[in-house]
């Protein structure tokens, strides 16, 4: 294989271009599809994803790419990265990451992301501040939920 | 000037925005997941939109301890399967937990036959403590389930089945359950074609007589046994007709924890690198191994595990040990690079003997914390091998400080060795007086010249 072969450029919705190796990209199952049907060149343009999402994406991809299918060590390695990567993601990035990982069918970020998400929000008053849901029932309506689910407002 | 810091302002508003609810049901859903069960539940309160929204999280994860009754439990489970089955939505994961009495219903074969779907990766089921005819058996689907990754099952029944066919399976738990015979167990075990991690915690009355583990793809595999409180059920042990077999050639790590079945085969452990012995073990005569002697079949065992690296034994398998050194010598352990052995009084005299059949130890802990004396000083007729050549780093943990055992310990392994670097030795701080002679003795020794570091720590007392 060449070694133009190798690499494919992804083009974000604000055409930012990124240049990455192959195995890189096909972690995504969408950019798998897209390669194997050969409907597209050297360069896939990724419609739903900003050039600031995309280039977060490729460091996980990356980082999934190379130390995959390694020794303990470096799974329990990995698992403290994508912790860290998580960590400091504001609201907005995590989600726009949940959809960029939707779209680009990566199921593992996928996984990671929404683990993160439920993770910041382990209360139901932390899911109306973090989240900011606005509570659009009456507090009888709320009321009569509970009694429905009585079950697990029970402390 | 004021036109641009209200702009500014409006810039950071967007971290107020109602993100979530942008995001499909779908995705929602999938976070929710990762929420316990109650919470996803209490989000029917946040709108609208998220009054039912939890209906449709693929995994749910329940207690039966968190329902008013069990009557209540099964009741919303069942609520909850009817609504699934309604709106053909089917659970990736499902976590149960059941603490049931004696005349409640039996109503969990049907829920795991209902979510052991092509879609169920993961499943968790867990009983508390009821009468082995009590069990919940399971069902025949779960045995077929393609998808499943994940498999626990802990307090159940194995009935006998048709077929399995698990490709996906890695991890697999079973633990106090009772098998209709032990070709069950052992079916299920090798029809594993991707299985790495295997736990198994038997009882008793488990039905399973010689528990046979063939695989060719398992890394990981724990045996142990439950007897009880204080072993109260030991004594309904049939050892005599008890045993293992083990045949997995890519087995990595090995765990045993109180396996006292009788007779143990293995074949094939060339992967082997680490081995933990806790709590009691032992391999006697089995009638199966005809004419072959206890220490024949001990021989064999040790032969099979020959090639591990890394080995922990506890003080009461120390015994096992014990009784087979009194009548020859181990096999040789030439991959035996770090070894954690415990001791009681009577078995520090086999400290050499055993590290004799070492001969490329570069690591070593004992743990002398349940030595109350030295009945017979360590002989020092030859210096093992390991000692001359590869020991550098020896830790004693002892507790009766005093008794000189650490002292004699320490005394042989410094005079001895020849490129010991680093010796740490725990002492109990309850008796610092005493502890401060056995350092000075400790310190008067005549060192190795490799050593550079001598480390002493104050345990404090459990």
């Amino acid at each position: 294989m060449s070694k133009s072969e190798k690499k494919i450029v992804l083009k974000s919705l604000d055409n930012e271009a990124f240049e990455v190796e192959k195995a890189v990209a096909l972690q995504s199952q969408t950019i798998w599809v897209m390669c194997e049907d050969k409907c597209v060149g050297n360069e896939i343009p990724l419609e739903n994803v900003t050039g600031q999402i995309l280039a977060k994406v490729i460091d996980y991809c990356k980082k999934h790419a190379v130390v995959d299918g390694d020794g303990d060590e470096s799974s329990e390695e990995l698992k403290n990265w994508d912790t860290e990567f998580t960590k400091n993601m504001d609201q907005s990035t995590l989600f726009n990451m949940i959809l960029a990982a939707n779209y680009l069918n990566i199921k593992s970020l996928l996984n990671l992301t929404c683990q993160a998400v439920a993770d910041k929000t382990k209360t139901i008053d932390e899911f109306h501040t973090f989240l900011n849901i606005e509570n659009n029932f009456t507090p009888e309506e709320e009321a009569q939920i509970c009694q429905e689910n009585l079950w697990a407002f029970d402390d | 000037m004021e036109e641009r810091k209200e702009k500014r302002l409006c810039h950071q508003r967007p971290a107020r925005e109602d993100l979530i609810s942008k995001l499909p049901d779908s995705l929602i859903s999938q976070i929710l997941l990762y929420l316990p069960t109650e919470e996803a539940v209490r989000t029917s309160v946040l709108s609208n939109r998220w009054k039912s929204l939890w209906l449709s999280i693929p995994g749910l994860d329940l207690d039966s301890r968190v329902f008013p009754n069990y009557k209540v439990f099964v009741r919303i489970m069942d609520k909850f399967v009817d609504l699934s089955r309604q709106e053909k939505s089917y659970l990736h994961k499902l976590k149960l937990s059941i603490r049931k009495g004696e005349y409640d219903e039996y109503c969990v074969t049907r829920w795991i036959d209902f979510v052991a779907t092509p879609k169920l990766w993961h499943l968790d089921f867990e009983c508390g403590p009821v009468d082995p005819d009590c069990l919940e058996v399971m069902p025949e689907s779960l045995y077929i389930c393609e998808s499943l990754l994940h498999l626990r099952l802990h307090r159940a029944f194995l009935d006998s089945f048709e077929s399995v066919s698990l490709p996906c399976l890695k991890t697999m738990r079973l633990e106090l359950n009772v098998y209709a015979k032990d070709t069950c167990l052992e079916s299920l075990i090798s029809s594993c074609p991707v299985l790495e991690d295997l736990s198994i915690v038997r009882r008793v009355d488990d039905n399973v007589k010689v528990l046979r583990v063939r695989s060719q793809t398992l890394t990981t595999l724990t045996v142990s046994f439950d007897f009880g409180d204080y072993g109260s059920e030991l004594s309904r042990f049939d050892r005599g007709n008890s045993g293992l077999l083990f045949d997995a050639p890519r087995l990595k790590y090995l765990n045993f924890f109180d396996e006292l079945s009788k007779s143990k085969i293995i074949s094939n452990l060339s992967s082997l690198a680490k081995a933990d012995f806790a709590g009691f073990f032992d391999v006697q005569y089995h009638s199966d191994g005809a004419g072959l002697s206890k220490n024949q079949l001990a021989r064999n065992f040790f032969t099979g595990i020959s090639r591990v690296r890394d080995m922990i034994i506890s003080g009461d398998t120390m015994k096992f040990f014990y009784s087979y050194l009194k009548i020859e010598p181990l096999p040789q352990f030439w991959n035996l690079s770090c070894l954690e052995a415990g001791f009681c009084s009577s078995h520090v005299k086999i400290l050499p003997t055993l590290l004799e059949s070492c001969p490329n130890l570069k690591s070593i802990v004992l743990d002398l914390t349940h030595c109350m004396m030295l009945t017979d000083p360590l002989s020092c007729s030859s210096v093992p091998q390991c000692l001359l050549s590869s020991l550098k780093y020896a830790e004693i943990k002892s507790r009766f400080t005093g008794r000189c055992v650490e002292r004699e310990v320490a005394s042989y392994l410094v005079k001895n060795s020849v490129v010991l670097k680093k010796l740490v030795v725990h002492l109990s701080s309850s008796m610092q007086q005493q502890s401060l002679v056995v350092l000075r003795d400790i310190l008067a020794l005549p060192m190795p010249s490799s050593i550079c570091q001598i480390v002493y720590v104050a345990d404090a007392d459990t």
